[in-house]
């Protein structure tokens, strides 16, 4: 009962938690959604923030390539100039005019003896593009500080003549990152075309010289700025926002994530309050539905299920005491009544059972008085003038008497054959060991136990008269079975005088063809054996008379 | 010789009569009584009688029972049989000494019974 009620509340929780989990889910969805668009402006604007700053180093180199001492290799006015637009440019440490074959011809300081740029990429890049060229990750050979090249070449028509030379420096632009800042938990990562990292924050001393991990590696050169979901070297999970160099324009590979923790962090927070808020429902619902069920449908059930055991188990006065409140108290309020009228029943049943029993009692009380009476009024009538038979009156109404007695003391239901036999036998039993009864149980209606009584007297009389009994060791016995539903009953009588067989019917024959009921089917045989009267008889009884297969043997 | 007396108290007078017969028969004097109160009064006026024989179930203010056991109070001597109808009553409702026969007794029994008891 009890879980049912808990199953209950749990499918009127389940479409809450169903609709809470999918607004969750929608959520999140939206969520990574902005994410994913917060990464890539993000990228976006880092990026052209980037550009602008190459695009202004561009502007200015070319500046220079028009500068008069610079296209006619003024070598002295060129040194001047290029030493006072260095120190006026604070992201740029030098600048240099360099030859053709990479010695250089003038700059923004003294130029080392031997210094050569020949070898250097972005320097045949920019002679061979003949346009502006922004090199990779480079540590300067002159003042050994981390710079990201510049090359501008010299045009005199369409012919190369020289190219100015510089290098941005990578300390500045980190510091125009950091400045700009980012969220907590968040990255912006700028690279060159190897995909070595010029500028990062947070973290630039730990990440910046170093070439981003191989599988990252393709979107510095992707075909399409794009949003990926990474795990970043530094452990963190991010959503990366990315602009690859390819884009015209682009100089530098940028990068900007986000992470996903802390842009999940309030969705998760809420998740979180949601999910206690959820649980501390379905544990007050739960709570409720148990109270709620103990209180007005286990506990009333529970009272009304104990009531009928009690009444079962004999406490008639168990009530529920219930009041008809509800459908379960109006059960038990009905149950109550149903009670009281079973109890007032049974009191009725009782008292007409006493009732009846007073009368069977009185019944059996007159019933043997007449019995007395007629004995009495025989007495009179006969008792002077033929005594004898008198006295054999008298004996078959008292065994009749006595069969009586046993069938009313059980109240007219089923003797035990043995009984019978032996209330008929107790006149002649003054010497008790002479009649031995053997047999199994078997239950007598009285239409069979009053003419079966009869019959034993009639035999125990004549063998008193005539037979064993009347000897002084004569003995009987009385031996029955029963199968099939059919009682087989043998009268022998031994160690008697010789015996002889009747002249005429005996009253025995003649009770047994006229006192059993049709049904009975009674039979019977008498052999007048010369050491005693062997009598057989058998008889029907009803199947449902023999319930009791106890085997006994014992002396009457 | 004088015969030895036994009072039969029974309500009945065919039963009664029967009664007497049987203890004449017997060889024995028969005093009659229709009820306890009738058998109070000869027991105090005739005080040979040696045997009480009483029906259970009679009119008046005691029956077979509570007249055996005044009897048995006030003439210990006295022997008693109590003889119903009815069922037999309980052993603690017999007075000591007395026997019971069922109704209609077994004449030839009662005769052999009282004979004993006489003895």
């Amino acid at each position: 009962m009890r879980k049912k009620l808990v199953a209950v509340a749990v499918a009127a929780l389940v479409p809450v938690v169903a609709m809470l989990g999918y607004n969750e889910f929608a959520v999140r969805q939206q969520r990574a959604a902005e994410v994913r668009l917060q990464a890539a402006q993000s990228a976006r604007q880092a990026s052209s923030e980037a550009e602008r700053i190459v695009e202004g180093l561009h502007s200015l180199l070319t500046a220079v390539t028009s500068m008069p001492s610079v296209r006619h290799l003024d070598v002295a006015n060129c040194n001047d100039a290029l030493r006072s637009l260095a120190g006026n440019v604070p992201n740029i440490q030098t600048i240099f005019v360099v030859r053709l074959d990479g010695t250089p011809a003038c700059g923004s300081i003294e130029i080392p003896a031997g210094a050569t740029f020949g070898d250097r990429d972005y320097f045949k890049h920019a002679v061979e593009t003949r346009d502006f060229v922004v090199g990779t990750y480079t540590k300067s050979r002159i003042t050994g500080r981390a710079v990201l090249p510049l090359a501008m070449p010299v045009m005199d028509g369409n012919r190369v003549t020289s190219v100015v030379v510089s290098g941005m420096l990578l300390d500045w632009l980190q510091n125009r990152i950091t400045e700009r800042g980012v969220a907590r938990g968040n990255a912006v990562t700028l690279a060159d075309s190897d995909g070595r990292i010029v500028a990062r924050v947070p973290l630039p001393e730990k990440f910046v010289g170093t070439v981003i991990p191989d599988e990252y590696l393709k979107l510095v050169h992707a075909g399409e700025p794009g949003v990926v979901q990474v795990m970043s070297q530094d452990g963190t999970e991010r959503v990366l926002g990315y602009r690859p160099i390819s884009l015209p324009g682009t100089p530098l590979y940028v990068s900007a994530g986000l992470s996903t923790a802390e842009a999940f962090a309030p969705i998760n927070r809420a998740t979180l309050t949601n999910s206690i808020g959820i649980a501390m429902g379905a544990l007050v619902s739960l709570l409720l539905s148990t109270f709620i069920g103990n209180r007005f449908l286990v506990a009333p059930i529970s009272r009304i299920s104990e009531v009928m055991q009690n009444w079962r188990d004999g406490k008639t006065r168990a009530r529920t005491q219930m009041k008809p409140i509800d459908e379960l108290h109006a059960v038990g309020a009905t149950l109550d009544k149903l009670l009281d009228e079973l109890d007032a029943r049974r009191h009725e049943n009782e008292k007409a059972e006493e009732t009846r029993e007073l009368l069977v009692r009185e019944l059996a009380h007159r019933v043997k008085n007449g019995f007395a009476l007629v004995q009495a009024i025989a007495r009179q009538a006969f008792a002077k003038a033929e005594p004898e038979r008198y006295h054999s009156f008298s004996e078959r109404l008292t065994a009749l008497a006595s069969t009586y007695d046993l069938i009313l003391s059980r109240e007219g239901s089923a003797s035990s054959l043995r009984d019978v036999v032996s209330a008929a036998l107790r006149a002649h039993l003054s010497v008790p060991d002479r009649i031995v009864l053997e047999g199994v149980e078997v239950q007598l209606s009285p239409e069979l136990a009053l003419p079966l009584s009869l019959i034993i007297h009639e035999l125990a009389t004549n063998a008193t008269k005539y037979g064993s009994l009347g000897a002084e060791d004569g003995r009987v016995s009385l031996h029955w079975k029963l199968s099939e539903d059919r009682v087989r009953l043998v009268w022998q009588e031994l160690d008697g005088p010789p015996v002889k067989a009747p002249e005429r019917t005996g009253f025995g024959t003649v009770l047994i063809s006229r006192a059993f009921p049709a049904k009975a089917k009674a039979e019977s045989h008498a052999e007048y054996r010369p050491d005693g009267l062997v009598f057989e008889m058998s008889f029907s009884v009803e199947p449902a008379s023999v319930p009791r297969v106890s085997l006994y043997s014992e002396e009457a | 010789m004088t015969k030895i007396k036994i009072l039969i108290v029974e309500d009945e007078p065919l039963v009664r009569m029967l009664a007497v017969d049987l203890i004449e028969d017997a060889g024995f004097e028969a005093i009659e009584a229709s009820d306890a109160d009738e058998a109070i009064v000869i027991l105090e006026r005739v005080p040979e009688i040696r045997i009480l024989m009483t029906d259970i179930d009679m009119p008046g203010s005691m029956n077979g029972l509570k007249l055996a056991a005044a009897v048995r109070d006030r003439w210990p001597p006295i022997k008693i049989v109590v003889v119903s109808g009815k069922q037999r009553p309980l052993a603690s409702d017999m007075p000591e000494h007395s026997l019971f026969f069922s109704k209609p007794y077994d004449i030839r029994k009662m005769s052999e019974t009282l004979i004993k008891m006489a003895a």
